[in-house]
């Protein structure tokens, strides 16, 4: 799809996946953690995020995992997926760091 | 196993992913919904129905917006079709009904049939049949025989149907069990219209107010539906017959009319407006990650 416009949703469940492959209620979990409470993701809207990152190419399925329950599949973060984060967040804190100088020049 | 979670089972079984996600979400689903109490699976139950409707529309258009307009056209041609047979069932089958009106009533009937069938080959027979029913509405009104807004609604449907495209779900989805009864059931209740003005009058603005306002809250998932909504409340608007309104203005202002047509032409411009700028939005959303 030509527009990369990311959503806050869908930028902390690639942050989550950053650190490891999770499954999806330990994705649900995490991405709760980093928000500190703020996002509490629904399984559906989840699925969906991944099946569309999926089909892009940002994020894959990396085998299954057994915790105590039923049989897992487990996501992971690909090469594209750990690129499209990085410019992101780069994006994020330019813009960060022009807001916090337009500040300074009002309060100067 | 509660109500709620049995509505998330059959919600899930219709979401397009592969089995094994499908497992997985029922899971998450219904641990979350357990965690998170009655509001927190009401809300399950919700991302369900809405994931399930926005994974059907991405798999019908690749997630391409061109796509989804195009859709949304076709669709919208579609619910104006079946509003024109509602509409124009009581003059086809008046007693002294002259051959425009039956003309314009069979061809919209054989333009409806290829639609619901949804068959590829038909695609050039429901353009076909929807013009001839656009030109044989036209020759009604010329006669004194059908309203302009009657044709207007015909052309509208014909000009959408000209414009969109036939949903594509070849090898990917059957055809919607809700959808083709629906139409379906529709298109007879239009028919159960014809010998009763009133009735058919009540199901128009059914299918051209009532059902657009329900598909806007859907369009957040598919703005197809939106498309579709805002081509109906584009014929409400034009069947407000804007060219009249300088002459309503004036009789207002000379006391010798009420304002009732000019706030009906500015609540339908403003619905129409509405349903653009919210199906603009969401195509902007669905085409965002």
């Amino acid at each position: 799809m030509a527009n990369t416009a990311i959503r806050e949703p869908t930028l902390y469940v690639l942050s989550a996946l950053a650190a490891g492959p999770l499954h999806g209620y330990a994705i649900i979990k995490a991405v709760e953690e980093l928000s500190d409470g703020r996002l509490k993701l629904r399984a559906g809207t989840l699925y969906g995020a991944l099946a569309r990152l999926q089909a892009d190419g940002v994020v894959a399925f990396d085998g299954t995992a057994k915790e105590g329950g039923p049989e897992r599949r487990i996501f992971s973060l690909t090469r594209a997926g750990a690129k499209l984060l990085a410019d992101e967040l780069d994006r994020l804190e330019a813009n960060a760091a022009m807001g916090r100088s337009q500040l300074r020049r009002a309060t100067s | 196993m509660t109500v709620g979670e049995r509505v998330m089972r059959r919600l899930v079984d219709r979401v397009e992913l592969d089995d094994c996600s499908r497992d997985d979400l029922l899971h998450d689903a219904i641990r979350l919904g357990r965690e998170r109490g009655r509001c927190g699976t009401a809300g399950e139950i919700a991302a369900l129905a809405s994931t399930g409707i926005e994974l059907r529309a991405r798999q019908a258009t690749n997630g391409d917006a061109a796509a989804f307009l195009r859709q949304g056209l076709w669709f919208g041609g579609a619910l104006t079709a079946i509003a024109g047979v509602a509409s124009l069932s009581p003059v086809a089958f008046a007693a002294d009904a002259g051959p425009a009106p039956i003309a314009a009533l069979g061809a919209l009937i054989v333009a409806l049939v290829g639609i619901v069938v949804n068959c590829r080959g038909l695609v050039p027979v429901v353009r076909v049949a929807t013009s001839v029913a656009a030109v044989a509405a036209w020759w009604a009104v010329q006669l004194d025989q059908l309203g302009a807004p009657e044709s207007a609604l015909v052309t509208t449907s014909a000009i959408a149907l000209a414009l969109g495209a036939r949903p594509s779900l070849d090898g990917v989805a059957r055809p919607s069990v809700v959808l083709v009864p629906t139409v379906v059931a529709i298109a007879v209740g239009a028919l159960a219209a014809i010998t009763d003005v009133d009735a058919s009058s009540v199901t128009v603005a059914f299918l051209t107010i009532v059902v657009p306002v329900g598909l806007l809250v859907v369009s957040a998932a598919d703005p197809r539906v939106g498309v579709a909504a805002a081509v109906a409340l584009f014929w409400r608007f034009v069947a407000t017959d804007p060219a009249g309104l300088a002459a309503i203005v004036v009789a207002v202002r000379a006391g010798e009319s009420t304002l009732g047509p000019v706030i009906r032409w500015i609540v339908m411009g403003a619905a129409f407006l509405l349903a653009t700028g919210l199906t603009h939005r969401n195509l902007r959303l669905i085409a965002a990650r």
